[in-house]
Parts: C-alpha cells; structure tokens; sequence
C-alpha cells in the first residue's frame, strides 16, 4: 500500500514566528495559537482586531499577525466597544485578556458591556494569579493559594472566598455565549478551539456577547515544574471552576 | 440650518463639533458638561451624522473614544473637573498612540467634589497634567459662545495635524453664556481626517496599536519622535489671544468668564481713570507670549484677574519683567468676579 | 519522511509533551539549545500514532506532526 504523509499539525498562518515571551508551559501561549487557528479556520484574519489587556497578554500584537490593539490595564473593554462601533458592522472584534486585569479593575467595564449586549468575543485568561506583576494575589486565586502578596496564603478573612466570574454572567440576558475550557489538558484544548470559532461566529452574525474563560497554569509564579503544575491545579480548582458550556444561543457542541 | 442662533457655550462647543464633521460623542453625564450631551442627543435624532454614547463611567468614556479614534472616527468628549484625573490618563494612552482627541473639560470649584460653580483652578492641571511621560496636549479657553465655536473648530484642526490630544477649557458660567451665534460670518474649517487607523479589511500589512515598548531603544526612538513633534506644534503655533486696547499703560490679563466680566469692567470706567488694555488668551498651550510681551512692553501696571488660587500668576510670572507693578486678584469658591469688584480693585490700585 | 519535526530553537523545554504522549517517544535532551532550554526530541519515529497531543499542549507551537494515510486511486 502506497503512503503519503498528511500535516495534521503545524504552525497557524496568522500565528507570528516571533519568538514568545512567555516562560516555559505557560498557557498563554496555547491560548494565542487557538486564537491563531480559529481565525485561519474562519477565513477572517482580514476582518477581526483584536484587542488586549496589559499583563502578559500585552505582547499579543507581536505574536498574531492580525490587527491589534494593545489597550492600558483595565481599559480593554472600553477600547474594544469604542471599536466595535466603528467596524464592528464589517469586521470583528475580540478582546484577549488575563483575569487580574479582567475582574479585578476591568470589572464594571465588562459587566456593562455584558448588559449591553455589545457585539464582542471575550477571552479571559485565567490563570489564578496576576503574572507579568510578579505572582500576585488576583480576584480568582484560590482559598490559601500563595502568591507574592498573600505568602501565607489567601484567606477568607482579608479577601474573601473567590467568586466563579464567569458563571456571575449568565443571569445577564445580552449575554449570549458562556463557557470555559482548561488550557491545559489535551481534550479540552482540542475542544477549546471550537469555542472560540463559536463565540467568533456568534459575534458574526450578530447575536450578542459572548465569553469564554480559558483556566490555565502559571508555573513559574506557582514555582512547580509545568507538569506538576497541571496536575496540582487541575486537582485544586475541580469543582470551584468546572468546565463546559454554560449558555449558548443554540444547540452546540458539548465538553 | 438658520444661521443665526442663540447657544450657550455648552451647545456652541455641540454645534461647532457637529460642522466639523465630528461623528461619535463619548462621554459620562455630570453638570455642566451633561448639557452638551444633551444638545448632541437632540442633534442626533434630528440626523446630524453624529452618535452620542453615553459610557459607565467618564474613564471607560474615553478609552471607548480611544478605540473608536482607532476605528476612524473624528471623536469628541467631555469632563467635568472632578473627572480631570481621567482625561490626563486618556490623554497620556492618546499621545503615546499618535491618534487625535478632543475633551472639552468644564471647571467648576474644587478639590474634591466641590460644587458646580465656575473656577478656573484646574488650569495647571491640564497644562502640566498631560505633560505625563512627556506627553503634551494644547489648551485652549474660549469664552463667549462664539470662541466656543472658533476653538472647537480649532482644537480638531490641531488635533488631526499633530495628532494629539487637544483640551478646551471652559468654566462653568461660559458654559451657561448665552449668545446669538451668527454662523455666516465664521469661518468654519473643514478639516480632512489623517490620522492612523485601523484597516479592518483585507490586504496589507496587519496595523498594531500598541504604547507598550519593552526596548529601551525602541521607547528612545518614540521619545524622540515626541519631541520632534513637540518642537514643530511650538515653532508652528504661535497661539491664539484677544486684545482691546493696545495702547494703555494699565493691561488687564483674565482669560474665560473672568475676562468677560473684567472687559465689561472696563468698558463702565469711561473717564473715571486712564484707560486700560484687557489682554486674553485664548490658548494656554501654546502661550501667546510674544503677543503678550509685546502688549507689556508697552504697560506698567499689571493686573492679573482669575477665578483659583492664583494659578494664571503662576503661569504668567515667566513673562512679567523686574520693573512691572503687578496686582492680582482672584475670587474662588464658584463665586464670578463681579464687575462693581474688578472696578474698585483697579480703582484701587491706580 | 518525518513524522514529528521539533522545532528545537522554539522548544522551551516546559516537558508538557512529554506527559501527555501515549506513545511515551517524547523526552527532553540533553542538549542545551540558543535559548538554554533542553529542547524535547523524539526517540522512535515510527512508533508515532499521530494523535497530535503533544503539538495540542505544546505552548510555543514547536511540533509539525506528519500522519502517513493511504493514496486512494480512483478506479
């Protein structure tokens, strides 16, 4: 039997060849090739701007061979629906960005756009702990999780229990699509792709906001190998934040 | 369209912005500036081409500002002084971006939330505000309600040429001036759109918006670039001012309400002392300086009338020669300086 | 024909691969690339099924994986 070789995996078109900022198994830099190849599998890298937040995802403008919008911290949101205003009606906007700048000062910003309904695909990356500002306390990091400003761990007295954002937004009815994916397990980044060009299509045609959280790993800020790290954190947040589809404007598909 | 038409100088800013060919309104309702949000909504719904959007909070107002720039808007927005601190930040994210904004910034009394009456103490603050990381924005303070329009037309012309962004002073009682406005006989400019945008469709190379410079040689090279722009605003704009009088060895210098209120002044003296000149700029950056130097050469006595703590003498004080007697005078609190005042102060002092 | 090209000077060594590869080929090497990270590599190329995991988890997007199928002539 005759045998060709099939590529069933490479470099993404509208991925740079840029080398990456991000330290050895950081999540991001999953996040940024799905993004990479949601966009080439929609034939859209011509139409959509993406805007991101300060942090880590700051650099995103370098490694995706799109329009970009780099936005100040808390303020991507705005910038995104000041956009999409403009081009939303012949192009489409998406916003990439971590949860500390997301839920921490960015939070009104994303409620109200939610509550408007405006035409925007949201990817929040989360990954429990605001990176790029060395490790420190964010909105989602975990009952007793050390990060440089809670070195005895968070605790409930001084900041509370966290609260699961992404869940917060489904009593909202301009919000259309709300889901979220791990980053870091095979399966779900497989199926991860599929939300995005979800949510992508849904702002398409017009049918509102929508969400998807990406939970990742931090390793270096978590100090643990990358393996280690996937496995303690997939352990630590069963439960707290599970994964799937919470809203969706149609029958999809399911995690 | 009639075109003579009695505005305040809230609507006058509306009106000269909608003739400018402005098209989107971003901006958080507080008073004082929310009258120029009204008149916009009115002239939305008439169909003047323009969209007023009002955001959840003056903050989010400008950023959306800053990305609907970046989609190719010509935007204009408005603060409150309270909300000042907002707009400096904008303007910092809006100089770093090369991209064009106009705020209109209605000063009232302060610190804190003070009351909404007029004073002009958040001068300083925009001019050395946007100073931040090197940044620079032109100032400007109209005071009737055709200045207003003038300025407005002004402040987008300096805007799309040097691509920054552009603050309009006005205090709270400016912004309440009412006036018949006679459209025929100004000059409104069309101002064509050259700023950077992005291209949201097929073909090209992808644009990035981006302030963020990890390199030092590549914030050096954008430093360098400000500063180049910086010197050709300055060496191109000389800025703009009002005189009456010219020849009188008493100048008067007040800007906004407190000019109007001190050219009123003026004209009721008659024969009671020597005339005197009333010197008002219209734009704080850049400073009309070699107007005004000129128009001290010739004075010496200096009355320096404003509504803070003495912030026009701060800014003026550069200007003033050794020899020059000088008296200021201020009222603050939101109280407008009346005219029975500004008389027997200068009385007063001559 | 190569089934798994590695782009070693992208690899940052992070060893995600190496855990989720059921064929258990992927190991990091002892070479130092440009960068200082061990760069993984593959130990038996045709013991590689193409379940493409490994480029799935891989963060830097190092992998280029080639799966052999059948040409299918139409009679």
């Amino acid at each position: 039997m005759e045998l060709k070789f099939e590529q069933i995996a490479g470099f993404p078109k509208s991925l740079s060849e840029t080398p990456q900022h991000f330290c050895p198994g950081c999540t991001h830099g999953v996040n940024t090739r799905l993004i990479a190849e949601a966009i080439d599998d929609l034939q859209v890298a011509g139409d959509i701007v993406g805007v991101c937040g300060m942090g880590c995802s700051a650099l995103l403008p370098d490694y995706l061979d799109i329009d970009m919008v780099a936005a100040p911290p808390g303020q991507a949101i705005p910038v995104a629906v000041g956009l999409s205003h403009e081009i939303g009606e012949k192009g489409l906007v998406f916003v990439y960005l971590g949860e500390g700048d997301l839920y921490g000062r960015g939070l009104s910003a994303l409620f109200h756009a939610a509550i408007r309904g405006e035409s925007l695909s949201v990817f929040c990356a989360n990954n429990l702990n605001m990176g790029m500002s060395g490790g420190h306390l964010s909105p989602t990091s975990l009952l007793g999780q050390k990060t440089a400003t809670t070195p005895n761990g968070k605790s409930t007295v001084k900041y509370g229990v966290p609260v699961d954002f992404t869940r917060l937004l489904l009593n909202i009815p301009g919000v259309s699509f709300v889901a979220r994916f791990k980053g870091f397990t095979a399966g779900e980044i497989r199926k991860g792709k599929e939300l995005f060009k979800r949510s992508l299509q849904i702002q398409k045609f017009q049918k509102g906001f929508s969400f998807v959280e990406i939970l990742g790993i931090c390793p270096t800020n978590l100090e643990l190998p990358p393996p280690e790290a996937v496995k303690q954190v997939k352990s630590a947040i069963s439960g707290i934040y599970p994964s799937g589809i919470f809203k969706t404007p149609e029958v999809g598909i399911t995690l | 369209m009639e075109k003579k038409r009695l505005l305040k100088g809230a609507e006058a800013i509306g009106e000269a912005a909608i003739q400018t060919g402005c098209t989107r309104f971003y901006a958080y309702p507080v008073p004082n500036q929310s009258d120029l949000m009204e008149y916009l909504i009115q002239e939305e719904n008439n169909g003047r081409g323009l969209t007023v959007f009002q955001a959840e909070d003056p903050l989010a107002a400008f950023f959306m500002a800053y990305g609907a720039t970046i989609g190719g808007a010509r935007v204009l927005t408005a603060v409150n002084s309270v909300d000042l601190p907002d707009a400096l930040r904008a303007a910092s994210y809006f100089s770093a971006a090369d991209l064009p904004l106009v705020c209109i910034v209605f000063t009232q009394s302060g610190p804190g939330s003070g009351n909404i009456y007029p004073e002009q103490s958040d001068t300083l603050a925009a001019l050395y505000g946007t100073r931040v990381g090197d940044g620079f924005a032109p100032v400007l303070t109209p005071s009737t309600p055709t200045d207003c329009v003038l300025a407005t037309n002004e402040a987008f012309r300096l805007a799309e040429t040097y691509h920054v962004p552009v603050f309009i002073l006005l205090d709270a009682a400016c912004a309440q001036l009412t006036e018949t406005v006679d459209f025929s006989a100004l000059k409104i400019h069309d101002i064509p759109k050259n700023h950077p945008t992005i291209k949201g469709e097929n073909g090209g190379q992808p644009v990035k918006f981006t302030t963020l410079a990890l390199d030092i040689e590549k914030m050096e090279e954008r430093k360098e670039a400000l500063k180049e722009k910086q010197a050709r605003f300055l060496g191109e704009e000389d800025g703009s001012y009002k005189i009456e009088g010219n020849e009188n060895t008493t100048l008067v210098v007040a800007f906004g309400i407190a000019a109007i209120q001190a050219k009123r002044a003026l004209e009721s003296f008659q024969n009671e002392v020597n005339p005197c000149s009333l010197f008002e700029p219209t734009s704080l950056y850049p400073f009309p300086k070699k107007a005004l130097q000129e128009a001290m050469s010739k004075a010496n006595q200096l009355f320096i009338l404003d509504m803070s703590n003495g912030q026009l003498a701060e800014l003026l004080k550069p200007y003033i020669p050794e020899d020059m007697t000088l008296h200021t005078f201020s009222t603050t609190g939101g109280a407008v300086p009346r005219v029975e005042q500004i008389k027997s102060w200068i009385q007063q002092a001559l | 024909m190569k089934r798994v090209v590695i782009d070693q000077n992208r690899c940052k060594g992070c060893g995600l691969c190496t855990q989720v590869c059921p064929r258990k080929i992927l190991v990091l090497s002892n070479k130092v690339n440009l960068n200082g990270y061990h760069p993984v590599q593959c130990t038996d190329e045709e013991l590689c099924m193409g379940c493409a995991n490994c480029a799935t988890v891989c963060p830097v997007t190092a992998f280029e994986i080639y799966k052999p199928v059948p040409i299918v002539v139409a009679s």
